[in-house]
Parts: structure tokens; sequence; C-alpha cells
């Protein structure tokens, strides 16, 4: 059976009615016009920020077991080898040692990269371990090796793969280019490039394997609980594991960035080793294997080609990108070229090489920050070129669809950050200090999924409420918006509210921490077991009450009859008068109807200003507005924070962050946190952040992925300042002094 | 990690003597800030382990007629927040109140932040066998040199790490210097060591030797210590300018200008020093002396942009100087 339901969606500025259908026991989504009682409107702290303060959170890094063992890596030491033999004779015999074991078909493989997984030794204590570790003799043959992109694509280059270091053309493409650079008044081609990065979580990849039994039990700090154990029964399959025997628990995490994912080579060897020793075995990555092997943002070195009319209208834009993942791996940085703007002719065309570096993986938005630091780049040179405010050039093109919400987001940012009269005020500046500004725009994807999670929801006879997902919280306090999101549909306080998650045990669907789906696909299916669980109480109350149990609502936690003022009750109360021992439910993602102009698109823009000192050449950044929808906002905070995040990440990667290989070994030099530098707390800028709901029936609470789309256009707005402030363009990150002091030389002679 | 033996020293002789005992396989402790990385990385493997870092008498900060004198193991937060040095000894201040992070400073030493090894990324890294370990060649040469030295180079191209010395050397400080024979003074300038004339060692303290204390005179000039980093906190000096200019108004009498992060050993910009001498000190002057500084620099491949970079700290040192 279903029901009609009305709700005004959009956002306050431009609003419409949807009316479609729901099945009777699920809600329909929350309007625009709902007075939200605390989810986006009210600060509620993270439900472990005491634990987490205190350090009473346990971490996978801080768990300890009884009678645990430690493991330490063997890592090869050259960029690129043929491992010819090991010999663990006499690592056997050092103090403490229990077992060695060898990754999977090592010997006569090539190492492609230092840091390459060698052997696990375990030993009764960490040092032990990595003692005995330096004791395991791999006998290797040195190979020619690549390092970086220009290396690479030497003819007479060392090939590291038989298919060649680079990979065939992927082409994307919508009208035709050719046509459309015919059609245009003015051309602007340039190249610009992004440096890799490492994800340099703050905790390392690892995890504890514990067996009882034939059941197997690992801590794992993982973006992806269920990933991990379904990998893990499977590796374990032939002696008897299955999924219902595995257990994985991450309660809290240490960053991951999209690194995070899957039980990986380690985590199989830590658990088979734990299970032929019948002793927990813990294994972390020490901080240079985490930097070496454990992903890594490729760079891209884009050549970007925009064709206009003379009123700034796009034709045309064609890039020829070639993106350094490492030794394998793949990127693509063509998202925002067809997302951002309007442009009836658009061919992205990409090309992979892979030199002797670790592998990359997922990072934050992959592709996009790169994309977008070229393009707005570009955006920017191309309005110099027609003579317009890169403000009007954008807004002539920026991308419409689906609610008109991004040109809305894009000015609106522009007004409060004073875009246009900044960007005019700083031409021609003299002098040790100047200042530039530069902006740019963003578009994510993910509203959640149908069978994206089931959240299971008690109420107690004593009015306390639990939440359950099986997913974990990557750390961005997602106990806190599943909380949120009960609290707003019971009507109560969220002090009521508990939540339990990161626990496969639970035995309740979630997503993994990746495409920026937790809070989509899990806070709808939490709002279903809510909205279902509070139909049960009223109608046992309404039973006491001779009502009917429509009668009944719920707000400021108290329960009461909507007809008859004297009827009502504190939550509590309500809750005691519960059979049994109250009320479990099951909530699933339910699919929204199709409704027109929706879809599971989030925008935003962000305007930066910079100071750049051009006696040292360093690129102070001041301020960074961020206007960002995630359609309804949940957690106001934590969204909040969410963005501040992403933007200090965003900064990073424009002024600081590169990993710098040697071109005389091939080998990292910067895999620490010294010379890696990433931005301290002293450099971050003033950062606004301003959000807007952007109301979509896409699915029951409206909510849309947040963690990636405020990173993807930071860098971009940055260097584009930068440039503004110089008057000359950088096309490459990260900005350092050395870049800004030599463009200044070119520039000033 | 090799084990070790750990003793802790009562007093400096107590502290020389079980030096000159191992003397080749025995190392100092004090803060641990620099040493603990080095045998975390194994990049020495001792033997033997003598702490100072506890002994009292190596803790102190004393003006005895405008004489400041300050204990070896001394911490550099006690330092930077020291009135008397803020006031007098600005540019030690300064340089003390800028090394590492605030944790560094709080365990890190005066004596530990002079004798401590450099940060050069082949010298730290376990894979190369550099000069400097003993090995053929010094990778930076033809390797990645960004953060390299552009003065006093070759063989090997690290850059002195310290802070806290080119501010002493601008305030013509000494050390007293305890091995087994008795103590003996040094001017600091006089202690670091090039590398074409030693290239496994920084500084001229013999292995059975410790510094006991830091020997300032009484300080007329006006003096501050610029350091550049990338990042804001805990990184090193790109490039670091320690000034102490002794002015009649804006004439500067006599001038004391030594360079940091760019150089093997803490750099005297002599030439620089003698054109300010004498002269009314206007901007020109000041940046026609940041020319001199660096006028004998070589850069490598990828930092030549430490000339521009140093010459304008040179001038903002100087004019910060006039200015204060």
């Amino acid at each position: 059976m279903t029901r009609k339901v009305s709700a005004l969606v959009g956002y306050k500025q431009n609003t419409t009615r949807a009316e479609y259908e729901v099945p009777d026991n699920e809600p329909g989504v929350w309007g625009i016009d709902r007075n939200f009682s605390v989810a986006g409107t009210k600060n509620v702290p993270r439900l472990d920020a005491v634990e987490k303060a205190t350090g009473k959170a346990k971490y996978t890094y801080d768990i300890k077991r009884p009678r645990m063992l430690h493991a330490a890596l063997v890592t090869c030491p050259y960029s690129r080898a043929l491992v010819k033999n090991v010999d663990i004779s006499e690592a056997k015999q050092a103090p403490g040692v229990q077992l060695i074991e060898l990754f999977e078909n090592v010997v006569g493989q090539e190492a492609k990269c230092a840091g390459w997984k060698i052997a696990v030794v375990v030993a009764e204590t960490l040092q032990q371990a990595r003692d005995a570790a330096k004791k395991v003799k791999v006998e290797y043959e040195e190979r020619p090796f690549v390092h970086d992109l220009e290396t690479a694509m030497d003819n007479d280059a060392p090939e590291i793969h038989s298919g060649g270091n680079v990979s065939k053309a992927n082409i994307r493409e919508n009208g035709d280019v050719e046509k459309g650079f015919q059609e245009a008044d003015v051309i602007h081609e340039g190249t610009y490039s992004t440096q890799v990065q490492t994800h340099s979580c703050l905790e390392t990849h690892g995890c504890i394997a514990e067996w009882n039994g034939d059941e197997l039990t690992v801590w794992f700090s993982t973006q992806a609980i269920w990933i991990v154990a379904r990998g893990l029964a499977d590796a374990f399959r032939k002696e008897g594991l299955t999924v219902n025997k595995t257990r994985c628990i991450t309660q809290h995490m240490g960053g991951g960035f999209g690194s995070k994912f899957g039980a990986e080579d380690f985590g199989i060897l830590c658990a088979r080793m734990a299970k032929k020793l019948g002793r927990p075995v813990k294994l972390m990555m020490d901080r240079t294997v985490e930097a070496l092997m454990m992903g890594n943002k490729p760079s891209a070195k884009m050549t970007i080609k925009l064709g206009a009319k003379r009123d700034g209208t796009l034709t045309a834009l064609y890039v020829k990108t070639y993106n350094v993942p490492g030794y394998t791996g793949s990127d693509s940085v063509s998202s925002p070229f067809f997302n951002h703007y309007d442009c009836p002719n658009i061919k992205c065309e990409e090309r992979n090489v892979f030199i002797n570096a670790g592998a990359s993986r997922a990072f934050r938005a992959p592709g996009c920050p790169q994309g977008s630091f070229g393009l707005e780049m570009a955006m920017d040179e191309l309005a110099q070129k027609l003579n317009l405010h890169p403000f009007d050039l954008r807004v002539k093109n920026i991308s419409g669809n689906p609610l008109k919400a991004l040109p809305y987001e894009f000015k609106l940012g522009a007004d409060r950050f004073q875009y246009k009269e900044k960007y005019n005020n700083n031409a021609s500046q003299k002098g040790r200090f100047r200042r530039g500004v530069g902006c740019g725009i963003t578009h994510w994807s993910n509203a959640g999924w149908p069978g994206g999670a089931i959240v299971r929801c008690n109420i107690f006879p004593d009015g306390s409420v639990e939440f359950a997902n099986s997913c974990q919280d990557i750390g961005t306090g997602t106990r806190a918006a599943l909380a949120i999101t009960g609290a707003e549909e019971l009507g109560i306080d969220v002090g009521f509210v508990d939540v339990s998650l990161g626990d496969t045990n639970l035995g309740l669907p979630g997503p993994y921490s990746g495409g920026s789906s937790v809070t989509p696909c899990v806070t709808p299916a939490l709002r279903s077991a809510a909205y279902k669980a509070k139909q049960r109480l009223f109608k046992q109350v309404a039973a006491k009450w001779n009502v009917s149990a429509e009668d009944l609502d719920c707000k400021n936690s108290v329960v009461f009859c909507k007809s008859d003022a004297d009827k009502k009750v504190n939550w509590a109360e309500a809750c005691a008068m519960l059979s049994g021992d109250g009320v479990v439910t099951l909530g699933e993602y339910v699919e929204s109807p199709k409704f027109p102009g929706s879809g599971g698109s989030v925008f935003g823009a962000q305007f930066a200003e910079v100071e750049v000192d051009t006696e040292t050449g360093k690129v102070k950044v001041l301020k960074v507005t961020a206007v960002q929808d995630c359609g309804k906002t949940i957690a106001k905070n934590q969204a909040e924070t969410q963005i501040i995040g992403a933007v200090t990440q965003g900064v990073t990667s424009a002024i600081l962050e590169t990993r710098v290989i040697d071109n005389v070994t091939g080998r990292p030099l910067n895999p620490n946190m010294e010379s890696y530098k990433i931005l301290c707390g002293k450099q971050s800028p003033e950062i606004e952040p301003i959000l807007l709901d952007v109301i979509d029936p896409v699915n029951v609470t409206g909510a849309k992925g947040l963690g990636e789309p405020p990173y993807i256009p930071t860098a971009g707005a940055i260097a584009c300042a930068v440039s503004n402030a110089l008057g000359v363009p950088i096309r490459e990150i990260p900005i350092t002094p050395d870049k800004v002091l030599t463009a200044l030389q070119e520039k000033e002679g | 990690m090799k084990p070790f033996e750990y003793i802790q020293a009562d007093s400096p002789n107590e502290a020389v003597s079980f030096l000159n005992e191992e003397m080749d396989t025995t190392k100092i402790l004090a803060g641990g800030m620099d040493l603990l990385t080095e045998l975390k990385e194994e990049i020495i493997e001792p033997k033997r382990l003598v702490s100072i870092g506890e002994i009292e008498s190596l803790q102190y900060i004393r003006l005895d007629n405008g004489t400041l004198r300050i204990g070896a193991a001394t911490t550099l937060t006690e330092i930077a927040n020291h009135k008397a040095i803020q006031e007098s000894f600005t540019v030690l201040a300064d340089a003390a109140s800028v090394v590492g992070s605030p944790q560094i400073r709080n365990r890190g030493t005066l004596g530990g932040n002079l004798c401590q090894r450099p940060r050069c990324w082949y010298y730290r890294g376990e894979a190369y066998h550099c000069l400097k370990k003993g090995g053929d060649f010094c990778y930076a040469v033809s390797g990645r040199n960004k953060y390299h030295a552009i003065l006093g180079g070759a063989p090997c191209f690290i850059v002195h790490p310290s802070d806290c010395a080119p501010a002493l050397i601008a305030l013509s400080a000494k050390v007293h210097i305890l091995g087994p024979d008795g103590s003996r003074e040094a001017p600091l300038e006089e202690c670091f060591v090039l590398p074409e004339d030693d290239v496994f060692r920084e500084i001229k303290i013999e292995p059975n030797e410790i510094i006991t204390e830091v020997e300032i005179p009484p300080n007329r000039c006006k003096s501050v210590y610029i350091k550049f980093r990338e990042k804001d906190d805990f990184d090193w000096s790109l490039s670091s300018v320690a000034a102490a200019l002794e002015l009649d108004g804006s004439r500067c009498k006599k001038a004391s200008l030594v360079l940091g992060g760019v150089a093997t050993i803490p750099w005297r910009a002599k030439e620089a020093e003698s054109l300010l001498a004498g002269k009314t000190i206007t901007e020109s002057l000041a940046l026609e002396a940041g020319e001199a500084a660096v006028v004998d620099a070589i850069p490598l491949d990828e930092n030549a942009y430490k000339i521009p970079l140093t010459k304008a700290l040179v001038k903002q040192a100087i004019m910060n100087c006039i200015n204060h």
C-alpha cells in the first residue's frame, strides 16, 4: 500500500512542490519548510568527543590483546629489482622471533618500487620484530628504473611493464571539439601540473588478527569493514572460514582519505600467521612503508585548450593529460571539465604513465582537484584574453543543473567574499606584499543507493534509544549524524540516543566510507527505522489513551495528543508504556520515485584570498570562503568541520605537500613527516563554511555526500589567487617559495 | 636498534671520564632530540650513551656584569622565554624560539642544538651511503638539492641545521669545553668545520669532550634573527640570518651577519659586514649588503632561489635592527 506525500523542495530562494507516493510505512522527504529541531540547526558535539579528547577512544593502533605478538615488514630498498632469493635462517634465530613468512610470489619476481613487501617477521615485541627483519637476507638484482613522467616517456626508457610505460588513451567526448574551436573567437592554451600527494593518514594502515577456534576477529584501520570481512573469509575459504565467522571491528579511525579499503595482502598474511601461531598478531605499517606503498594521489600534467566567443560563451574544451599513478593504478581528471561549466564540445584525452613508485589509491574526490586546478587557472587566463572579468566569464558558463543551485551558490559566495571588487583592486600592485583572489566551483554526486544500509532502532522502556549499523566512522563524526537524524525523526533530545557502529557482528549492512556515501546511505535507512519504531510506540500509547495513533506526535521529548491538549507525557513516561523489552525495527534505504529536477548532485563554490611575499616567495593563504550544499545538512557542526578539513587539505596541496623522488636512486626522499611538509595549525587560514540546504527528494532525509566535494576547488582557487596577486600565472602546484621567486625573476628580470 | 649501555652522569667530570673510556663507541645524550632520531634511523650504533641531561650544574642562565653565561644543558624554551635574553640578546631568544616545535624546545638543549647533525635527506636516509657516512660521493650534487648548500659546499652540500649557532656567532660567543685534560675555551665561530676539511663532522668537539657553557660578552648591539621556512612551525630554515649591529643612531659602527640554512657551517657574511661598518644604514645599503652576502654563492640545480631569498632576508634583518 502506498500513500501520497507532498514536500516543498529546492532551496529557500527557489522552491518547488514535490508530490509523490511512498510505501505506507515509510516517511516522505523532509521539506525545506520544516521547522527542524536539530538536524542542520543545532550544534551537537561528536558522541565520542570526550573519549577522543581524553584518549579513552581506542583506535586500531591502541588495541592490545592478551598474548599478542608483533609483526614487522621486510621491504625492498631499491626502486626496481629482481628478488632472487630470501634467506631467513639468521633472522629466525633472532631473540623473540616466532615466525617469518614471505608474501605470495615474491621470489623470482620483480619488486617494482622501494617499499615492496617481501616478508613479515612476527616476534614477542615490536622492537624484536624490527631488529629481526633487518636480518632477513634478500638477494636482489637491481634493474633500471624510471622515476618521473619525463624519464618514463623517453624513447629509450626502460619499460617497467611489457605493455610499455604509457597506457592507451582513455577518451571521453561530448560534441565536436574541432568544430567548437572553429567557432571560437578566442582560444587559450596552457599546461598545468599537479604533484603527487601521499595520503599521510595520522594512523598508518594495519590490523590485529585473532583466531578463536575457527572464528577470526580483526581490528582493522579501514574505511570498509564489510569489504575486509568478506576479503578475509574469501582468503581462508579452504580453511572453512565464512563471513559469519569473520568479525571486523573499527571503532575509531585515524584517517583514510581513500587509501584504506580491503583486507590487503598484509592483512591476510597477518591473519595466516596468527592462525599458525595460535596467538593474536598485530601488524601496523611504519611511517616509511605507509608513505611508500599505501597509496598516493597521482600527479597530472594537463594541457588545456579553451575556446570561447567574444562574449565569453565557451565553444570548446579540450584537455590532454598524463597522470602518474606509480607502477600501477590509474586516474581520471575529467569530471570537472564535464560537470562544472556548460560547454557543447568537450574532449578529454588521458593517459596513465607508469614509474617505479608505489601504486596510487583513491584520494578524496579522485582526479577532481587536479582537473579543477587546471580548469580554473585556464578560465582565469581565458578571461584575461577576452578582457572579461573572471567572475563574468564563470557566470556566463556555469552549469545550471539540476536546481540552478550552483549559479546561486557561486554568486552568493562571490558576494559575501567581495570577489569581484577584490580581483579588480589587485591589478598592478607594487610593493613587497601583494594580495590576490581566486575562485573555483565544485560538483559531486552521491545520494546513497537502495540496499546501501539497513539500520536497527531500539526504543527501550526506560526511554533510551539505540541505533545500530555496522559501518565504520572514518572520523567525520558519523555517530553524531546518526543520533541527530534519529532525534529529529522521533522528536526527542539527542541525549536519549546512542549509536553503535564499526562492527560487522552488528550484522547490519552498511556502506564503505568512500565516495562520500555514509551519511546519504545510512541516515535515510535510520530515519525509516525511527519512523517505524515511532509508529509502534504511538500505537501502544494511543491504545492506553483511547485515541488513534495518527493523533499522536512527539516534539521536544514530549509525546502528546494533537486533538487533546491534556493528553501528554514526557518521552521516558511514554516509553514506559511499552510492553516487554520495548520496540525494535529495521529501516532500509528506500529508493524515492524519480522527481523532475532530482539528482544526486551537490554543488559549491570557493573563494580564496592570498598574500604573497615577493621578497621570500612565500604564499600566505588568508581566507577561504566555502559555500557548499550537501542536500539537507544533518549534523551542522560536523558538516562545517568536514568543510574546514577539506579546505585545509586543499590549502596544503596548493602550497606545501609534494612527494620528492630521487633521480639518482629512484627512491622517494621524503617518506616521513619531516620533509613531506603538511600544513601546520599556525599556517591555516581563516575558513568560512557556508552551508546551504538544497532539498531533493532523492532519499528520505535529503542527505548527500559531503566528504569529498569541498576538497575539489581549493587548490585551484588558491593558484588563481596567487596568479592574480603576481600578475603572472603559476601553473604548477604546490606553489612553494622557489617557484614564486623564479616566476618573479622571469617576470621582473 | 642495537642494544646499548645507558649511563646517567652525575657531574660534567664524571661524564667526561665515561666518555673517555670508550670514546669511539660512546655518544652523549642531553635532550635527545637529535641523537634519538639518529639511533632510530640506525645512522649511529653506539655501545654506550652517557646522559648529561640531568646534571643540574649544566642548567643555568646567569648574567655576570653584562656577560651572559648559559649552561649547555639549558633548554631552548628557557632561553627563548628569558626576559634579559629577549631584551639584550634578542637574536638568541629569537633563534631559540623558532627551533622545531614546542615539544622539541622543551627537551632540546643549547649544547645539543650546536652539536646536532645535519638534516640532509641523503644523510638521514638509511639507504644512502653518502660521503658523510663513508661513501664515495655526495648524492646531492646530481640529486635533489632544493634544501642544500649554496655556500661552503663541496665535497658535501649539507646545510648546517642550527638556529642558535648563527645567533651566538653574531654575538661573538665563546664555548667552554671540558675534556679529560681539563677545560678549554674557544670562540664558537672557530668550532665549525667545512666539509673540505673534515666531512665526517660539523663541529670540532672531540668525542671525549662536552660543551659545558656558552659565554656571551656584554652586548651593545641591536640584534635579530630571521628564519625563513616553508612551514610556519616545525620546519628547518631554507635560509636564515642572524644580525647584530652596533649603532650610533642610524650609523652602524660594527656589524655581525651570520647566515643559517644556506651553508655547510654557520656562515659569516664578512663582505656584507664590512660594507655596513661606519656607514649610515639605508634600505639601499642594506640591499647592497644582501648582495654582498651571497656574492660567492654557487647554486646547485634546484636551490638557486636561495640567492634572492637570502639577499632579501639580510636586508630585512638589517632594517629590523634599525627599526626596533
